[in-house]
């Protein structure tokens, strides 16, 4: 038994035992703050766009700066910010108490994965600034999915950054390693597969799809690199290579990347709505074997991205009819969530309103999949502000609102700590209505024929008005968005000084993390934690 | 007041000009209100619920309602249903687009053929006759005139040759586009045609449309391909059929001869400069420096040449035939000109650092 108030955070002190700890928790407190840098990082270049954007022939930045904004925008938030996110940030947090276990089952090995993490940043970040600093060096510009020829031709840094991607590829490798062996071998006595929490079974899903897929990422990367150095003429339709085949490789690795990023959420928000309708989740099996479905046939739909890219008529209708296939377990889990509100006890507790706001962000993310999945529709839409509205209501609006939702519903456990309620619900209203401005007037952008990437835009005199008040729209909303997000961390941040000190279990849940003190002792359990009551047994 | 509202709404979809966008509207209109009933469906209980069932008081117990399989049922097979539609609409239509021979048969029908080559950064219409527009024209063009030029005050003005500044297609005539790149990957697309595909170095790439509404329409590059991507547009013209012939006879019509030896130097710059310079350095190909009019001009196989009309001539158009000494190895791609482009750049050719016909006092 630890003594009363010793904690994992004030166990022991200094810098160098968080630098060297191979406590989950820490390793997850480290992962958070990281990903919020980038988040942060991320947040400016997306400014950066929007006001270049805020009118049709801007000059406020330079074509270049532009090109290098939206770049970078793209490979922070998906390698640095969304993918560790909830499984690196949260997941590393939670699941080894979840399970009722000490640690995970790798500790040391956790230790790695976030040290790569760093190493794979700091590689990222060179990317970015080196070029300010070395002579002719161009900045990067070839857009997050570095699409071969131009990722060969063009002068910016390409090969230090897609090593990093590589690396950051190991981190994520190790994470997902780490948590399928914990799920497997080290859950309480008496947890079965089918009495796990559905955050288990989400992160599950998405170990097996970050161990499996991300390989893929890291060839096609070396590949790229090579074609860069040594020309050997795969990628280069000059030289005889295949551009396609690249779109093949990188789909097939971004694909699944795009379930790595949204099943954690789903995760998140079972627990959420779960706990704070004080009421059995409705449907646990569809929702736990939806995750496993959803992970098996994302790594058929790739082609879903390259409908105009040349591939053959048959393979488009191949990849539409299994796009389709992959639409259906999500919106199984959506009319779960929904019938889990029927007749429950809803308190509308900060992670309660995000968890309402996700579900509905991401039912519009999910339905304008449709027009995307649809072979005829998607023909006027790809490469539009379309997709580049669909897939933020799905990352942003579905990921990482789920993201904000459990960092608050964790954030007593993790810090011992209340938050101020009032901030909390307002920064999450502000959010919502500032991502509904920024996004929804993109998918009007998209449908009249607006293409992404574009530095300015005229348009003939059909679309000229709706792209000119659409995006100005869209610029007003970010910004509001920013501020909703500023403001929910400026309230975070405050209640580590002031806030209420946090019972074990503010909210009244069920799983075993709530049984422990907050925050948790050292090796999380003051006395060896029992299974005694199923998850959502209320 | 209804229509008010709705007047007030954004554009929903670009203009339908082509007979691909009933098919393709009338199955994103499907999709839209899918979308609306699914959505007014979940987030309307979702606000019910979170109304009516807001906690009271702390001790509220709730039901235990673990799953209910006809509910389940219910929800997992009427959206497969309707998926399954969008699914076969979609592929119907889109495999039209992709795939002219069974929409215009083997022989093609009656149909025009047009060239797209898409390049670093704009885009090269060719016409049959060999006649290339290339999209930048049509920009200078659309700030010039803006939307209210009407092609028939332009030719009575005598200003034909800023018809041709527009790729142009009739009504209802099937066009297909056989569509390639000089560089990196582009994507060619007509949003009010309902048609887009990717371009690729050394592919061919084809589809078709037809149009049938006139009008003034923009078309993209929707692939980045580098630090311009955003201005990689053009603006193109659906006219009538008469309009049509007129547009191109225009491309017949040779210039006044006074933009002959200008018309000569815009072909140069678009088309030529990439090999050929005119201050004497070699690129790709020989410059072009003092070549005209020069005596004993060394072939690669030794023979040499004096350097006339028909030379000139020859090289363009049969560009192997002889090949200048220090560039044996190099290929000069044979060019799709026709004999009133081959004469304008003939008079460049001839004086590329001057127009012969400004006369020295101007200015
Ligand atoms: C891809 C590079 C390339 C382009 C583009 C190109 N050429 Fe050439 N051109 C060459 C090469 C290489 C030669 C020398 C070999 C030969 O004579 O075939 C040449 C030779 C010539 C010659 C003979 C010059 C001499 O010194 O004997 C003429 C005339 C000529 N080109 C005209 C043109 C015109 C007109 C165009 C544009 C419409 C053009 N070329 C575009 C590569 C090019
Ligand atoms: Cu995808
Ligand atoms: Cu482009």
């Amino acid at each position: 038994m630890s003594e009363a108030g010793t904690n994992y955070i004030n166990h022991e002190k200094g810098i160098m035992s968080w630098l060297t700890t191979v406590d989950h928790k820490r390793i997850g407190l480290m992962y958070l703050w990281s990903a919020v840098a980038a988040l942060a990082a991320g947040g400016f270049f997306a400014l950066m766009i929007r006001f270049q954007l805020m009118s049709p022939e801007n000059d406020l930045i330079s074509k270049q700066t532009y090109n290098q904004a939206f770049t970078l925008h793209g490979v922070i938030m998906v390698f640095l910010f969304i993918i560790p996110s909830i499984p690196a940030a949260l997941g590393n947090f939670v699941l080894p108490i979840q399970v009722g276990a000490k640690d995970v089952a790798f500790p040391r090995m956790n230790l790695a994965s976030y040290y790569i993490y760093v190493v794979g940043s700091i590689m990222a970040l060179a990317a970015i600034a080196l070029p300010y600093f070395i002579e002719g060096w161009k900045p990067l510009d070839a857009g997050w999915t570095f699409y071969a020829p131009y990722s060969k031709q063009t002068a910016g840094p390409v090969i230090l950054m897609t090593m990093a991607a590589f690396v950051l590829g190991f981190s994520s490798i190790f994470t997902g390693l780490n948590f399928i062996v914990t799920i497997h071998k080290l859950r309480v006595k008496g947890m079965g597969w089918y009495k796990m929490p559905l955050m288990l079974w989400a992160l599950y899903a998405t170990s097996i799809l970050q161990v499996l897929a991300t390989p893929v990422i890291g060839i096609t990367l070396l590949l790229l690199a090579m074609e860069r150095v040594l020309d050997i003429g795969i990628f280069d339709p000059a030289k005889g290579g295949d551009p396609v085949l690249f779109q093949h490789f990188f789909w097939f690795y971004s694909h699944p990347a795009v379930y790595i990023m949204i099943l954690p959420g789903m995760g998140v928000i079972s627990e959420l709505i779960s706990t704070f309708c004080k009421k059995v989740i409705f449907g646990y099996n569809a929702i736990a074997n939806s995750s496993i479905a959803i992970a098996v046939i994302s790594f058929f739909v790739w082609g879903h991205h390259m409908f105009l890219s040349q591939q053959t008529t048959f393979s488009s209708m191949v990849f539409s009819f299994l796009t389709f296939g992959v639409a259906i377990p999500s919106a199984i889990k959506i009319f779960n969530w929904v019938a889990t509100l029927y007749r429950g006890s809803i308190d509308l507790k900060t992670p309660m309103c995000y968890a309402l706001s996700f579900l509905f962000l991401f039912t519009i993310g999910g339905l304008t999949g449709l027009y995307l999945g649809t072979l005829s529709t998607d023909i006027i839409l790809h490469d539009t502000y379309f997709v580049v509205a669909h897939f933020h209501y799905v990352m942003f609006g579905g990921t990482v609102i789920a993201f904000f939702g459990g960092l608050h519903f964790w954030w007593p456990k993790m810090y011992g700590v209340m938050y101020n309620e009032f901030w909390g619900r307002l920064a999450c209203g502000i959010i919502f209505i500032g991502f509904n401005m920024t996004f929804f007037s993109q998918f009007f952008l998209g449908s009249t024929g607006m293409p992404r990437r574009y530095h300015s835009y005229a348009g003939d005199a059909h679309v000229a008005e709706t792209w000119k008040s659409m995006s100005g729209l869209s610029t007003m909303g970010a910004v509001i968005l920013g501020c909703g997000i500023a403001i929910m961390f400026i309230n975070l941040l405050i209640s580590l000084k002031t806030g209420k000190k946090a019972p074990r279990n503010p909210w009244g849940a069920t799983t075993l993390e709530w049984e422990t003190q907050s925050p948790p002792v050292h090796e999380n359990f003051e006395e060896e934690p029992k299974f005694t009551r199923e998850p959502y047994s209320y | 007041m209804l229509n008010n509202t709705l007047a007030m709404l954004p554009e929903l979809l670009p203009p339908e000009a082509s007979t691909f966008a009933k098919d393709t509207d009338s199955t994103f209109m499907f999709i839209t209100w899918v979308c609306i009933f699914f959505f007014v469906l979940i987030v309307g209980l979702m606000t019910y619920f979170v109304v009516k069932y807001k906690r009271k008081s702390e001790d509220e117990v709730t039901p235990n309602i673990s799953h209910n399989l006809f509910l389940e049922i219910i929800w997992s097979v009427v959206p497969i249903i309707l998926v399954l539609f969008m699914f076969y609409w979609g592929y119907v239509a889109y495999a039209k687009m992709m795939d002219p021979v069974a929409v215009l048969g083997e022989d093609g029908g009656e149909h025009i053929d047009l060239y797209v080559n898409g390049k670093q950064w704009s885009w090269d219409i060719t016409y049959p006759g060999g006649f290339t527009i290339n999209s930048k024209d049509s920009l200078k063009m659309k700030n010039e005139e803006e939307f209210t030029w009407s092609p028939k005050e332009l030719i009575s003005e005598g200003k034909e040759n800023n018809i041709t500044s527009y790729m142009t297609v009739p009504v209802n005539v099937p066009v297909r586009l056989s569509m390639t790149s000089n560089d990196v990957i582009h994507s060619f697309a007509v949003p009010a045609f309902r048609i887009k595909k990717d371009v690729i170095l050394n592919r061919n790439a084809i589809i078709w449309f037809k149009a049938t509404k006139p009008g003034l329409y923009i078309y993209t590059c929707n692939e980045m391909c580098g630090i311009d991507h955003g201005h990689m547009i053009g603006y193109l013209r659906v006219v009538e059929q008469d309009e049509y012939d007129k547009f191109m006879k225009a491309l017949d019509v040779p210039l006044p001869p006074e933009k002959q030896w200008a018309a000569g130097k815009k072909l140069y710059l678009n088309s030529c400069s990439a090999c050929h310079s005119l201050d004497g350095s070699p690129r790709v190909g020989p410059s072009w420096k003092g070549l005209y009019g020069k005596k004993g001009h060394k072939m690669v196989d030794g023979s040499t040449v004096d350097v006339d009309d028909d030379y000139i001539r020859e090289s363009i158009l049969n560009p192997n035939a002889k090949k200048a000494e220090g560039f044996g190895a190099a290929v000069m791609p044979i060019q799709k000109l026709n004999e009133k482009q081959l004469s304008y750049l003939m008079q460049f050719i001839k004086s590329p650092d001057k127009d012969p016909n400004t006369k020295p006092e101007n200015k």
